[in-house]
């Protein structure tokens, strides 16, 4: 019987050692809590290389020898084709990258005012990015599967489904108008602009300046001159400098994209062979002159191109990380451009001649002068073509463009193989007004949600 | 004299050696002598030789038996009867009983020497010798001495001997001056079949669920060459599904998809982590598969997919055995033959073709001029020609040329040889009355059939048994292995041309330029000119060509693991009906697995080639970032776990055995720890040891970087991207706890009720406390037909038993997964300053459960016609539920897929299990064994991804409902256009070329073929023993399913290398009539017979080449010698034997028989290498 009382003792032990022994958590994983695992989810790849490949090809800027029967996304991007992607299955092209960075911003949303630690103040700053970076995506997504914003038409327009929650069971929201998007992101960011802080931990996390510049673009994505204007002063009011490309020799003394004071915000994409393997369409080396790359004024030209295959090829400032984000150029060009439709002529063309004398050949600098309010434009919208090439806002630009009517016919050529004595041939082109300036929304998606309205 | 014998019946039909132990259950009234002889006889296999005048002598018997002996029987039935008897071997002589004085008894005392011998012969050492019912004056007890003998100086005629051995029968003998008593061991009781459940060993009647075993003779008749002790078990258990060549092991049907799909494996009471070859199958002497829920339930979460459990051998109380056993395998080289790839001159034909059809295919190759990679001769032969260079006839005399060098012999020699194996195995074991002992030790060397591929492992083990005191007994086992494996590497065939050369004529390698990057499924995209290679290794760059034979020797996986198992189990009786079990096990693996790459691979140099840098002076080549030198990379992995253990057993019978119960109640703990530690050394030098300085910042570049030397080119291919590939940290701890408790009722040893119940709870995530103590149980019912009264007499039924269960079983989720939102840490190389982050790996999901299979089984135990056939019938039904799948999902809630319960199937089948004695006399004897499995799996709800077109739709296998898992399509192909172009028919008889597209042709279109999983498994197993021979054959057959065999196709886009026929294609209108293969793939759309790429997936997936892939193989085939020597015998060898054996020596396949359906992928129909016949011989003795 004494045994007995020693295995009920050793059994008793047994189960009241159990809960202690089962709190041992799996290493490697967690659940988020704090306010650190929320903020890691900015530092993720998924959320710093949001630009996707595609939104480069789309653009005027490219130029790539094609087969016509190829069918990847990036050829489909290129010729405008209906769909970006041929297939279904995979994770759709701009669409799911997006979305999946669009997931772990509702995570921080969802989960940040919760969080077991940190001080309110941390809490809306945290917040704040992610509202910022959400809107940074939408907008992206905008320029792809839904038309250009038209005033009289955007409350009606199909724009882009608006997610919020993170349980994946759910199903997924309808499309929102392209007005109500736009509406709704310019409202958080203009929440996330008064708690972002004024410097972050790197380029890839948003500051309040960050956060102006993108309202800036909202702005001028909706033909509102006026506040694209106001919000690209205020983005500019962060500490900043122009570099000149005059104390420059090659193409070695550029600044990384994190040390270079021209950058506001870095986004860069997963395909690192962008844009070094991209060259450059006839149209776009037009814009800087008869003269070859390695004598041209331009020291744009000059010193980020290279000879590649049977064209020129973009190269960076930044071998590695190449930027496709946002930049204080680009908010001096908006700008330009806002004194430039308002008339202004001289303000526009001083902003205009600051950059160019960082930008052309001291040897041959002379200041660029115009002749009437359009001639300004015009003038203006193709530095910002010079300067932003390449730049991943291109094609933002081509859709507004086109809207008010300023873009003529885009045209994909094969040019001729001179080694097997093949012509050049035309592949494909994007008139002006074309219903094509819209892609459809993934057949993917069509897929889950029959009821979503297409384009 | 007249003598007449009367030998009762003597057909050898009704004599087995497996009933000898049989208990003798008799009634008879005034019954005849003979009659009450004829029923022991039947009862227990025995002969009598009787003479007529003896049984003129008998009186009628009156006698009432209840499993008793033999012994007892006879006695009982001969109390009064004038005659006594005696054995000699097998059969029973009667004589008169010699009438003696009674006076004589007590005064005629005599000494007493005798000899206590094991059931082969051996003395036993140790055995208690007692008088039965001695005076206590006299000295009544003694032991055998360490020769077995024992002496009593005075015994009389009367008295009777007890002899007691531990693990053997307890032996009652009549004293004689000299005697010689053979003891049978318990073990031997062959009616007694026991399945062990790992927690606790019932005997087999006493089951309610569908478990099968094998005996160690059952599973031993297989030799495990190569040391799986899974092969053994093929064919042999019904339910049971192992196909050695993809090692998939699975019990009633797959009923997960993506949790565990492994049956659970228990060795000796603890279920195993580690590598299943530290099992010695040398060492197994029995295995139980349990099946159903009233069998395996007791395993809670674990045992959705069945339990195998696993006894290994103790050793056995007496003198030291020592068994040996030795031997050596051969397997001739694989038959590249098989995969019927087509000839370098057909190939060269096919390119050359391509590259002319249409400008595309030209513009592209000479695009690669641009890029500095160079043509491979075809390639160079049709450009000259294109630009003038040659003509037309002196391009057709060099591709001629160039065609006919075919490398496949080339390759086979240079890269694959015979394989050759020995195995030895030896083992010591004995013990004393208190204590017994194993010693083992197993070798496996392993010369496999590639190049630089051998594997060499030992295995050592210990096996003890104590009996503490009369109350404890204490099992320890201890296993130490070590394996150590080491291989080159073998260039896959497809990495070149056919018609390039390997080596040159001295052996020297020679480099390649076509076919795929290694390890990737794009072109050699890095494959540089010879001119540009030149310039390069001017400026002191590495040679960045492709030596396929180079590779062999230029990387190195040398992988060495050493494991250490304990386990011990203490049993304490506590009272006659209730004891104690406390027991644990340990087990400690570690492994090194280094993969070494020199300078010479082609890994290092083209790594070493882009990181390098230019001098910015000389423009030479200066390895700053990355060394020059090999790299070792170095990965440590470590799994440590324990399981420990405490139990109550009782067992309990009252009211004369009218009511039995017996129950286990206990509490289980267990802990796996893995961790994992990836280092890498660059600068490596195998001699000196020495490493060198790195930058690591090179490594995370080295994707986005741009080489200094152009020429090296852009892209890595075979690099990964950042230095997290070449270090990393990984630890997983998990922690179970779980209570169990299993019960069994018998009443009036008829009818049997069990029941288990098991609850599990554990520190993974995804284990939601709502469902955590969500106990998973099970109730089983059994009856006992042949106990009943109205089967008591039908004397051809030895049993009959009934069963019924149901009952829970689940799946535990793999790591890391849940309804949780999950997220896992890394570096974030792309940024400067590398900060951490999180990343999402497991979103949110509120609807996930757990995993969870209903299980209903119906069973029929039988043993009939003296137990000569046997066997068993099952009926089970598998409903499991809210199965984990990787669910395809709307990108736009975040993700493409992720893990949801995505389904729900349905597993029906039957079993059955025949063994029977055919004939047995005591020349000759043949067992049959037949096993079979009939499976039917359906799908019964699947939350679908929406159908998408249907080329996607063919190329995978499909779950939908009502149809089983791995579903095959195909199309209706209908043949060529007059243009040679591919098309399909719809169901309403369309004509549709393909394009890829989800309007081209809809689901509905589509054939269903059937299942790539078979459905009927039988194995056949038959046994002879002729004399000194025995000889074995097992046959394993597997239908009712199908499998697509690759038609040739000409062109190379869509297979690494066409098959052997493509040359037959589409070539002018008018062949449509003759060939199926369509015409090569128009470079422009605006070509006239232009098809899509996709086209082609009609005739590829045509449901023309779905075949059905109904097999038999002749598995297992072994021939044994039991060498009689007296020779041998005089030098203490016992049992000699040599055993040939030939696997998979033969094959026959219904659906023709060019084709081995265990090497083809049945889905996409591409042939894989076939295993080819493995011989071995084998020599067995011990001493």
């Amino acid at each position: 019987m004494k045994k007995i009382k020693y295995i009920a003792l050793l059994s008793a032990l047994l189960l009241t050692a159990c809960n202690k022994f089962l709190d041992v958590q799996p290493k490697g994983v967690i659940i988020p809590t704090k306010i650190g695992d929320y903020e890691g989810l900015l530092n993720s790849p998924t959320v710093t290389q949001t630009f996707s490949p595609e939104l480069l090809y789309m653009t005027d800027d490219v130029y790539q020898y094609t087969l016509t029967t190829n069918t990847s996304t990036i050829t489909n991007a290129y010729l405008w084709r209906q769909y970006i992607n041929a297939e279904s299955q995979n994770s759709p092209a701009v669409w799911g990258n997006l979305y999946n960075a669009i997931y772990f911003t509702n995570v921080i949303i969802n989960g940040v005012p919760s969080a077991t630690d940190g001080t309110a103040a941390q809490k809306q700053e945290l917040l704040g990015e992610a509202l910022f970076l959400r809107a940074y995506c939408y907008m992206d997504l905008l320029t792809v599967f839904a038309k250009a914003y038209n005033s009289s038409t955007a409350a009606s327009d199909p724009g882009l489904p608006l997610v919020t929650s993170t349980d994946v069971s759910e199903a997924a929201p309808q499309r929102s108008s392209v007005k109500a998007v736009l509406d709704t992101i310019t409202a958080n960011l203009q929440k996330a602009a008064i708690s972002l802080p004024a410097t972050n931990i790197n380029k890839y996390r948003a500051t309040k300046y960050a956060a102006y510049a993108l309202l800036s673009r909202i702005a001028l994505y909706q033909g509102d001159y006026t506040n694209a204007g106001n919000f690209a002063g205020q983005a500019l009011a962060a500490t900043h400098s122009t570099l000149d490309y005059n104390t420059f020799t090659s193409l070695t003394d550029f600044p990384t994209s994190s040390s270079n004071p021209e950058v506001l915000y870095q986004r860069t994409s997963s395909n690192y062979s962008i844009p070094f393997q991209v060259e450059y369409s006839d149209d776009l080396t037009s814009y800087f002159g008869s003269q070859p790359f390695t004598s041209n004024p331009d020291l744009r030209y000059r010193y980020l191109s290279a000879t590649y295959l049977d064209g020129i090829t973009r190269m960076s400032p930044d071998p590695v990380y190449s930027n496709f984000g946002m930049t204080f150029p680009e908010m001096d060009l908006t700008r330009a451009e806002v004194f430039a439709r308002t008339g202004d002529i001289s303000d526009a063309m001083t902003i205009v001649n600051t950059l160019r004398k960082n930008r052309i050949d001291a040897a041959s600098y002379s200041d660029m002068t115009a002749s009437s309010a359009s001639d300004a434009l015009t003038k203006v919208l193709a530095e910002r073509r010079r300067e932003l090439a390449f730049g991943g806002l291109r094609w933002f630009d081509m859709k507004r463009l086109n809207r008010d009517g300023l873009m003529t016919d885009v045209v994909r050529i094969n040019r001729a193989q001179a080694s097997s004595g093949t012509p050049a041939q035309q592949i494909g082109d994007l008139p002006p007004g074309s219903p094509n300036y819209t892609f459809q929304i993934p057949s993917r998606v069509q897929q889950f949600n029959p009821n979503m309205i297409k384009n | 004299m007249k003598i007449t014998a009367v030998i009762l019946l003597f057909s050898a039909l009704t004599v087995s050696a497996a009933t000898y132990g049989q208990k003798i259950t008799l009634s008879a009234k005034q019954g005849s002598f003979e009659e009450v002889l004829k029923s022991i006889h039947q009862q227990s296999g025995y002969d009598f030789i009787c003479t007529d005048e003896l049984l003129g002598k008998t009186l009628p018997v009156n006698v009432e038996l209840k499993d008793a002996t033999l012994q007892d029987a006879l006695n009982m039935i001969l109390r009064g009867q004038p005659l006594t008897y005696e054995i000699d071997d097998n059969v029973i002589f009667f004589k008169i009983r010699p009438v003696s004085a009674p006076a004589k008894k007590a005064l005629n005392n005599f000494p007493v020497e005798g000899h206590v011998l094991d059931e082969t012969g051996r003395p036993l050492p140790g055995a208690t010798v007692m008088v039965k019912n001695a005076n206590l004056m006299d000295i009544h007890l003694t032991a055998t001495n360490g020769e077995g003998y024992f002496r009593f100086t005075s015994l009389s005629d009367n008295d009777t001997l007890v002899v007691r051995f531990v693990g053997y029968k307890t032996a009652e003998v009549p004293v004689q001056r000299t005697m010689s008593i053979a003891l049978t061991p318990e073990a031997a009781n062959l009616q007694e079949v026991v399945v062990s459940t790992g927690y606790l060993r019932v005997a087999k009647d006493r089951l309610t669920g569908a478990a099968s075993g094998l005996n160690e003779e059952q599973y031993q008749q297989h030799v495990a060459v190569t040391g799986n002790f899974l092969e053994g078990l093929e064919g042999k258990v019904p339910g049971l599904v192992y196909n050695p060549q993809t090692n998939q092991l699975s019990i009633r049907g797959v009923s997960t998809f993506n949790a565990v799909n492994q049956p659970l494996i228990v060795v000796d009471g603890f279920p195993t982590n580690i590598d299943l070859n530290t099992i010695n199958p040398n060492d197994i002497v029995s295995v139980s598969v349990l099946k159903d829920a009233a069998a395996a339930a007791i395993y809670g979460v674990r045992a959705s997919n069945g339990v195998i459990v696993i006894e290994t051998r103790r050793g056995k109380s007496g003198k030291t055995v020592i068994n040996v056993q030795a031997t050596t395998a051969v397997q001739n080289k694989p038959d590249f033959g098989y995969l019927k790839y087509a000839p370098a001159s057909e190939y060269a034909k096919l390119e050359a073709a391509q590259i002319s059809t249409g400008g595309q295919q030209t513009l592209l190759y000479i695009d690669n001029l641009f890029l500095g990679t160079p043509l491979d001769p075809i390639q160079q032969v049709e450009v000259d020609q294109f630009l003038g260079n040659i003509t037309g006839d002196q391009a057709k005399q060099k591709l001629a040329t160039i065609g006919s060098y075919d490398n496949l012999k080339d390759y086979q020699r240079l890269f694959y040889r015979n394989r050759q194996t020995n195995n030895i195995n030896v083992d010591a074991s004995g013990g004393g009355a208190k204590s017994t002992y194993l010693l083992g030790f197993n070798y496996v060397g392993d010369k496999l059939n590639q190049q630089r591929s051998n594997n060499n492992q030992y295995i050592v083990n210990l096996a003890n048994t104590f009996e503490l005191n009369s109350r404890m007994k204490f099992d320890f086992k201890g296993t130490y292995t070590n394996a150590m494996s080491t291989s080159g590497s073998v260039p896959a065939y497809t990495s070149f041309l056919p018609y390039e050369h390997l080596t040159d004529a001295k052996g020297n390698a020679l480099p390649v330029i076509g076919g795929l990057a290694p390890g990737t499924a794009s072109n050699l995209i890095n494959t540089i000119s010879t001119d540009n290679n030149t310039s390069d290794m001017g400026l002191g760059l590495y040679d960045q060509q492709y030596y396929p034979y180079t590779e062999l020797t230029a990387n190195t996986l040398t992988s060495h693991i050493s494991s250490m198992q304990l386990q011990g189990r203490l049993t304490t009786r506590l009272t006659d009906w209730l004891t104690f079990d406390v027991g644990g096990n340990y087990q400690n693996q570690s492994g090194i697995i280094d993969n070494l790459h020199t300078d010479q691979a082609y890994g290092t140099r083209l790594l070493l080639n882009l990181s390098a840098s230019a001098d910015p002076s000389t423009g030479q080549a200066v390895f700053n970032t990355i060394p020059q030198g090999g790299i070792l990379e170095r990965n440590l992995q470590t799994i440590e776990g324990y399981t420990v253990h405490g139990q109550f057993n009782i067992s309990r019978s009252w009211d004369n055995d009218k009511h039995n119960f017996s129950a286990i109640a206990g509490v289980e703990q267990r802990q796996t720890i893995t961790n994992g530690d990836l280092n890498t050394y660059f600068g490596y030098d195998g001699q000196t040891l020495t490493t060198k300085p790195y930058d690591l910042n090179a490594l995370n570049q080295l994707s986005t970087a741009k080489a200094s030397f152009p020429n090296v080119g852009f892209i890595v291919p075979t690099f990964p991207a950042t230095s997290t590939a070449f270090f990393d940290i990984t630890n997983n701890v998990s922690r179970f706890m779980s209570y169990y408790s299993q019960g069994t009722y018998i009443f009036d040893e008829k009818y049997i009720a069990t029941g288990s119940v098991r609850l599990d709870q554990s520190n993974l995530f995804g284990t939601d406390p709502q469902y955590r103590n969500r106990a998973l149980w099970s109730a089983g019912l059994a009856w006992r037909l042949h106990k009943e009264e109205f089967l008591k007499d039908v004397s051809w039924i030895n049993e009959l038993k009934l069963r019924a269960s149901a009952g829970y079983t689940g799946n535990v989720p793999t790591n890391g997964n849940g309804r949780y939102l999950l997220l896992t840490a890394g570096v974030n190389t792309n940024i400067e300053g590398t900060p951490n982050y999180y990343t999402v790996t497991n979103p949110e999901n509120n609807a996930l459960r757990w995993e969870l299979t209903k299980n209903y089984n119906l069973g029929l135990d039988y043993s009939l016609f003296n137990n000569r056939l046997n066997g068993s019938i099952d009926y089970y039904l598998k409903r499991s539920t809210d199965l984990y799948g990787t669910f395809s999902a709307d990108p736009t809630l975040g993700f493409n897929s992720y893990l949801a319960n995505t389904a729900s199937i349905q597993n029906k089948g039957l079993e059955l299990a025949i063994n029977s004695t055919n004939i047995k006399t005591s020349g000759f004897n043949w067992n049959t064994s037949l096993s079979a499995s009939f499976n039917q799996n359906d799908v019964t709800a699947i939350k679908a991804t929406p159908y998408s077109n249907s080329t996607t739709y063919v190329t995978g296998t499909q779950y939908v409902v009502g149809e089983p898992m791995n579903a095959l399509y195909s199309y209706h192909y209908g043949g060529l256009t007059n243009l040679g172009q591919p098309y399909v028919l719809t169901k309403t008889g369309t004509k549709v070329i393909l394009d890829g597209t989800s309007t081209d042709v809809a689901q509905s279109d589509l054939i269903y073929d059937g299942t790539t999983t078979p459905k009927y498994v039988l194995g056949l197993n038959n046994q002879f023993s002729i004399g000194a021979f025995d000889f074995n054959f097992l046959f394993v057959y597997y239908g009712g399913s199908v499998m697509r065999v690759q038609p040739p196709i000409a062109g190379t886009a869509s297979e690494p290398i066409p098959l052997a026929g493509a040359s037959n294609y589409w070539q002018k209108p008018g062949d449509e009539a003759t060939t199926l293969i369509p015409a090569l793939q128009q470079g422009s759309s605006s070509s006239p017979g232009y098809y899509s790429p996709f086209a082609t997936y009609g005739y590829l997936y045509a449901n023309q080449f779905v075949r059905k892939a109904d097999y038999i193989k002749l598995r297992n085939l072994g021939l044994t010698y039991n060498i009689k020597s007296k020779t041998l015998e005089k030098w203490g060898i016992i049992q000699p034997q040599v055993r040939f054996q030939a696997q998979n020596a033969f094959r026959y396949t219904f659906g023709g028989n060019d084709i081995d359906p265990e090497a083809i992928d049945p889905v996409t129909g591409v042939r894989t290498l076939p295993v080819e016949a493995f011989y071995s011989l084998s020599l067995y003795f011990k001493f």
